[in-house]
């Protein structure tokens, strides 16, 4: 026995020095013998080995704030899960197997081989000693390819605050970056974690994930990230409905447990994970999971309106995009409890400052609390619009009126331009979906016109017509035209870009083309590029509209912006610039104002073009103007071209009729009498959108249209 | 001309009526503190409540529309005392006896007291005064701090700056609710815009433009906009770096100011943004493991805008408005003056001739260097004008120890060389009555009691950057200190003067007219 345990002892502490290797089927054999007896002595060596660690502590110096707790932690599983975040942002430690820097070969040697041997001992020591570092043999465990459950059980027996940073692994390892994995892992972590320990784990993941979903800063947007961690996020929602929406869920541990750790560092925009989570318990729709649903509205509608709270302090933090689909929600979650009554029970909270407070708060110079105030009331103000719009109130009197007068005393807390991009994006979302609330309520005219005069400025009276119909635009158009032209002289050129592709957006052309006339844009590749794609993209769609003199000076200055951009930047390849560049130049050319050598030349130069993106529309366009190529020189061509162009916008729904009026052509070249009939008659379903269209359609096919359609 | 701002209201508008007041002895009785009347549109009208804060500071609020408040603001301002109807109780207000002023326009001038944030912060754009206030008022004693919180907490008057207001009722006609007028450069088009935001009456407004290309010059304009026009334009001269308008309304055919505003632009932005380039490693000690990391960080400024290259006139004003102010600064007594020795040494002392012609109530000197030299000019005026208070406060530490501090004789002088010489001196002049003259020397065991010198008499207070005694010497300066600055140094000379420094507690003695101890500790022997 003696012999055999130094013999072990022997031939272990050979193992521990090198580097670490599998042991033959021997050494595994023998040791059953002395295996207490070799733990003990391994223990003991860990134990001596671990007062020499300095490189541990040399590394612990550049993490200020997680310091020594990671060596002796008493902590909560939460404040586990946090510390194993800080490290991956700082040192990317246990990552890629660096934990050999940070202990001596042997340590580390000898703490694999207790694990292997002795995993229940090994758990009570990792218990007794709280050193995060030596976890590593379970979390390489976790980390192989085709990991088993087993270091699961292990991590469950481990002490809350061990537990913790497994747990952060975990996450960090299988959540983070990776969809394939997510169901996997939780079902894991379901074994491993206590149910109030679980729910902490999915407050975090989730309130991180939201994180990246809605990134803060538009310049680090990643979209594909983006749309990876929504799947993720949405696998996880869907686990949590599967695994644990069948049961009933407390009270208690909804509170503390789970929403308490889906707060973010910031506010509590995060709790939107709570009432998504509800949509989608009820949209499964079984009845323990409708009462969950309701649970979760039930506490996420509690706080409101604090979930904007920013710590301690009386201000707000509303992050813009996320803060947008938070209220949405919220819009649903009031709904859903309070049904008809929801904006009258709304407009009763007394939390949220009224305009009238607003002008107090300026008056006494309470700036700061001012501008938290008015975001918080606009955003109050936004949830009552969306919600009236859910209801779709019609009754004209009472709070409606109220609310009417409200928004617009908010407007007038305006008289500047929104403080920053968060507000801006949800005023300018309030004055969209108030336009929405008029039309549907069928409003006063006079409203509308009271809210144009009000608004801080030109650009936010655009998105008031976001969602008016036609006939309602047509009505204050010139109030709005009245409304860009009064604020036109202050806005920077920056500005007025921006103005320009709002109005845009809403298909207000003319004005766009206006405001575009009018600024000076800079020879700045960003900037020049919006430029011409509006400034062109605008002409084209006004162009069916305009008389001939109209039209002709209007495609100059769109084909002079166009050549604008291409002396400045004569190297970058954009299909788009070609698509636009061949229909200005065809126009133009059916115009009688470009002479046939110069078109030729365009002709030819875009036929070169070949196309990555946007295939569809070149070949439109290449179609077109070899057309009117081929009518000009009357010659019969190789006509062969053309239809490979046809073929490739074949399937385009949108360009059906146009594909159709052009193989009718082609048909006619090669007096395919009956085929071109059969393409003509197939015309008439598209009749009402070519007429009005004509203008933009090359001259060569008017004649067929006329054949079509008749004389007209 | 008599101008009534309620007559600029229509009936949209409502009065908002807030009352300050302070209880009597008689229950329900109150005097007035401070009484603000605003208009208001949009709210609804509401009648008297009451408040009640410490010290039987009381607040009554009301809004009540245009017609009725208007009739409160006459009884009030005719009977000089008012009834308010609340909680079932009679309320009555005690006004004293008031005086009114004819209504003034103040406007928003750049560095004024709208700008410093006094009046209520929604006043940017100027507004009309109209005042009642009570003559013979007794009640200071309610002008206290929390009361001044409170003044400000609820109206956003800060009383504390604006003290006069004090037992008035203002009546404050402002278009903040319904229109307001903005004025803008735009440094992309070099144009000025000027336009009218909110709800604007259909009326005739006429603006004048300022645009100030330097402090001292400006290019203005007058732009009419007829009803139904709500903005306008010029093309900018130059990038000015002030902006204002004056903003009139025609009421009745009548051109009434309603906003008059001054702004300044900023052209650039400095930042400093510190960016953090390695890491400092400190060891301390032999100790290997006792390193302390440091950050290096670089501060570069960061330029938002560049400054335009100032035109040259732009830079002669500059130079233009600092001797402007040194000539200023000079005509108060302030200068400062290059060595070019004797030359430079006359006229500083023509200077301080000048300051002690001038006084005819006292002279202190309080500088711990005084020697000898510089008693002949003091003499002459101590003798020439025997009303005149003269007293000098030095300070010299002995070269060896007094005997018994609390009981100085003639022998102990020989410590003090500059105070012996001050005391050989002044005999020489024993046959003469020099009652109106006084010297003290304050000292510690081994050093001054003080080091700043000063001269004060009751045209001013000045500071010398080096002492009498040898003044004009280098470079010097002297500084005629402002305002309050100068009083609290007077106060500050009575102190010293019975040897009470703050914390350092020196010894002192009187040298003239007799020695004798002076020290604050009790036990002189005299």
């Amino acid at each position: 026995m003696s012999e055999l345990y130094n013999n072990m002892i022997h031939l272990i502490l050979k193992i521990i020095d090198e580097e670490y290797i599998k042991y033959s089927e021997r050494f595994f054999d023998d040791l059953e013998h002395v295996k207490y007896e070799v733990g003990n002595w391994i223990e003991n060596q860990i134990k001596k080995e671990k007062e020499n660690q300095p490189e541990i502590k040399r590394y612990l110096q550049l993490i200020p704030y997680v310091n020594e707790q990671l060596l002796r932690a008493d902590l909560n599983f939460e404040e586990g899960m946090r510390i194993f975040q800080n490290i991956i942002r700082e040192g990317n430690w246990l990552l890629e197997g660096k934990y050999g820097l940070f202990m001596s070969r042997r340590l580390s040697n000898l703490l694999q081989i207790f694990y292997d041997f002795y995993p229940e001992r090994y758990i009570t020591l990792c218990n007794q000693e709280k050193n995060a570092f030596w976890l590593f043999p379970i979390l390489d465990e976790v980390r192989k390819e085709n990991p088993s459950n087993s270091p699961f059980l292990h991590i469950g027996k481990l002490n809350p605050s061990l537990k913790g940073i497994c747990a952060g692994f975990v996450w960090n390892h299988f959540i983070q970056n990776n969809k394939d994995n997510t169901v996997f892992c939780l079902n894991n972590v379901k074994i491993a974690l206590s149910r109030n320990e679980l729910w902490i784990f999915l407050g975090k993941v989730i309130e991180n994930l939201l994180l990246k979903v809605f990134p803060s800063m538009s310049f680090v947007r990643n979209n594909r990230d983006i749309k990876m961690k929504k799947e993720i996020l949405y696998q996880i929602i869907s686990w949590i409905i599967e695994e644990l929406g069948k049961e009933k869920w407390g009270r208690e541990e909804i509170q503390s447990y789970f929403l308490q750790s889906l707060s973010g560092t910031v506010n509590r925009e995060s709790w939107l994970g709570a009432l998504l989570i509800a949509n989608k318990l009820e949209e499964i729709g079984q009845d323990q999971m409708k009462e969950n649903a309701l649970l979760l509205r039930e506490e996420v509608i509690e706080q409101y309106p604090h979930l904007w709270d920013k710590g301690h302090s009386k201000q707000y933090f509303f992050s813009g995009e996320q803060t947008l689909v938070l209220v949405d929600e919220l819009v649903n979650a009031f709904y859903k409890i309070f049904q008809e009554t929801s904006v009258s029970n709304l407009e009763k909270i007394e939390k949220v400052s009224s305009p009238q407070k607003l002008w107090y708060l300026r008056d006494v110079h309470q700036y700061s609390d001012y501008l938290a105030e008015r975001k918080l009331t606009t955003v109050h103000y936004l949830l009552c619009v969306k919600l009236a719009l859910k209801i779709k109130r019609k009754d004209r009197n009472g709070s409606w009126k109220q609310l009417e007068n409200n928004i617009l005393q908010l407007c007038k807390q305006f008289d500047a331009s929104p403080t920053d991009g968060s507000e801006e994006l949800i005023f300018h979302e309030l004055i969209a979906d108030f336009g929405e609330l008029w039309q549907e309520c069928q409003g006063e005219k006079q409203i509308i016109a009271r809210l144009i005069q009000n608004l801080p400025d030109a650009e936010s009276a655009v998105f008031l017509f976001k969602h008016l119909s036609l006939e309602n635009k047509d009505q204050f158009r010139s109030l709005l035209r009245n409304k860009i032209v009064k604020y036109f002289e202050e806005l920077r050129d920056k500005r007025k870009m921006s103005l320009a592709k709002v109005l845009y957006s809403i298909q207000e052309w003319k004005l766009c083309i206006w405001v575009l006339d009018r600024l000076n844009c800079k020879n700045n590749h960003n900037e020049l590029s919006l430029y011409y794609q509006l400034y062109v993209s605008s002409a084209l769609l006004l162009i069916p509209t305009l008389k001939e003199e109209q039209r002709i000076r209007l495609l100059q200055k769109a084909l002079s912006v166009l050549d604008r951009y291409r002396t400045q930047f004569p190297y970058v390849y954009e299909e788009l610039y070609f698509v636009m560049r061949g229909y200005v130049v065809g126009l133009l050319f059916d115009l009688g104002q470009i002479d046939e050598a110069v078109f030729c030349h365009e002709y030819y130069a875009i036929k070169q073009i070949r196309a990555e993106k946007r295939k569809e529309s070149l070949s439109k366009v290449k179609a077109e103007m070899f057309i009117r190529a081929v009518d000009m020189t009357d010659k019969e061509e190789d006509i062969e071209e053309l239809e490979k162009y046809l073929s490739e916008i074949e399937n385009s729904e949108e360009m059906k009729d146009m594909h159709i009026l052009m193989k009718a052509w082609v048909y006619g070249k090669r007096r395919n009498e009956k085929m071109k009939r059969d393409c003509l008659e197939k015309l008439t379903q598209f009749k009402e959108q070519l007429v009005k269209n004509k203008e933009v359609i090359p001259k060569p096919l008017h004649r067929l249209l006329r054949e079509a359609y008749g004389a007209n | 001309m008599n101008i009534n701002p309620l007559s600029l209201l229509n009936d949209q508008h409502a009065l908002f009526f807030t009352l300050f007041a302070v209880k009597q002895d008689t229950e329900y009785e109150y005097r007035n503190l401070f009484t603000v009347i605003r208009n208001r549109i949009d709210i609804p009208c509401s009648n008297w409540r009451r408040m009640s804060h410490k010290r039987g500071v009381v607040c009554f609020n009301a809004c009540l529309p245009r017609e009725k408040g208007e009739k409160v603001i006459e009884q009030i301002t005719k009977n000089q005392s008012f009834v308010i109807k609340e909680g079932g109780n009679d309320h009555i207000l005690h006004f004293g006896k008031l005086m009114h002023r004819q209504p003034v326009f103040i406007p928003n001038k750049f560095q004024s007291s709208i700008d410093n944030g006094w009046w209520p912060g929604t006043l940017q754009h100027g507004f009309w005064l109209n005042q009642w206030y009570e003559i013979n008022t007794t009640y200071t004693s309610y002008y206290t701090a929390p009361t001044k919180k409170l003044i400000r907490r609820v109206t956003g008057f800060d009383l504390d700056a604006l003290p006069d207001l004090w037992n008035t009722i203002l009546h404050i006609t402002s278009f903040e609710e319904e229109y307001s007028p903005r004025l803008s450069f735009n440094s992309d088009t070099k144009k000025v815009s000027f336009l009218l935001h909110g709800d604007v009456p259909e009326k005739d407004h006429r603006v004048m433009i300022h645009l100030w290309e330097t402090d001292e010059t400006f290019y203005g304009e007058l732009l009419d906009l007829p009803a139904g026009t709500e903005y306008t334009h010029i093309n900018a001269p130059f990038s000015p770096k002030k902006l204002g308008y004056t903003l009139y309304r025609k009421e009745q055919e009548k051109w009434m100011m309603i906003a008059s505003e001054d702004r300044v632009l900023i052209k650039e932005i400095h930042m400093n943004m510190g960016i953090i380039q390695g890491k400092l490693e400190v060891k301390k000690g032999g100790d290997e493991d006792t390193t302390e990391t440091h950050d290096i960080v670089s501060y570069s400024p960061i330029t938002a805008r560049k400054n335009e290259k100032d035109n040259p006139w732009v830079i002669a004003e500059e130079e233009r408005k600092r001797k402007n102010e040194a000539f200023e600064l000079y005509r108060l007594g302030s200068i400062f003056i290059r060595n070019k020795g004797n030359e430079s040494r006359n006229e500083i002392n023509s200077i301080i001739e000048y300051i002690y012609d001038n006084a005819y109530q006292f002279i202190y000197i309080w500088d711990p260097y005084i020697k000898e030299s510089v008693l002949p000019d003091l003499i002459v005026k101590a003798l020439s004008m025997p009303s005149i208070n003269i007293r000098l406060l030095m300070s010299e530490h002995g070269e060896g120890q007094i005997n018994n501090p609390k009981n100085i004789r003639i022998d102990d002088i020989q410590y003090f060389p500059r105070c012996r010489e001050i005391y050989q001196y002044l005999q020489q002049h024993n046959d003469k009555t020099l009652r109106n003259l006084k010297i003290r020397n304050w000292f510690r065991k081994s050093a001054q009691a003080f080091h700043d010198r000063f001269i004060l008499t009751e045209k001013g207070v000045w500071h010398l950057g080096s002492s009498l005694a040898d003044i004009g010497n280098y470079h010097s300066t002297i500084y005629r200190l402002p305002g309050q600055l100068a009083a609290q140094v007077k106060q500050e000379f009575e102190k010293a003067w019975e040897g009470d420094f703050g914390e350092l507690k020196p010894s002192g003695f009187s040298l003239f007219p007799e020695l004798k101890c002076v020290s604050n500790e009790k036990g002189c022997d005299d």
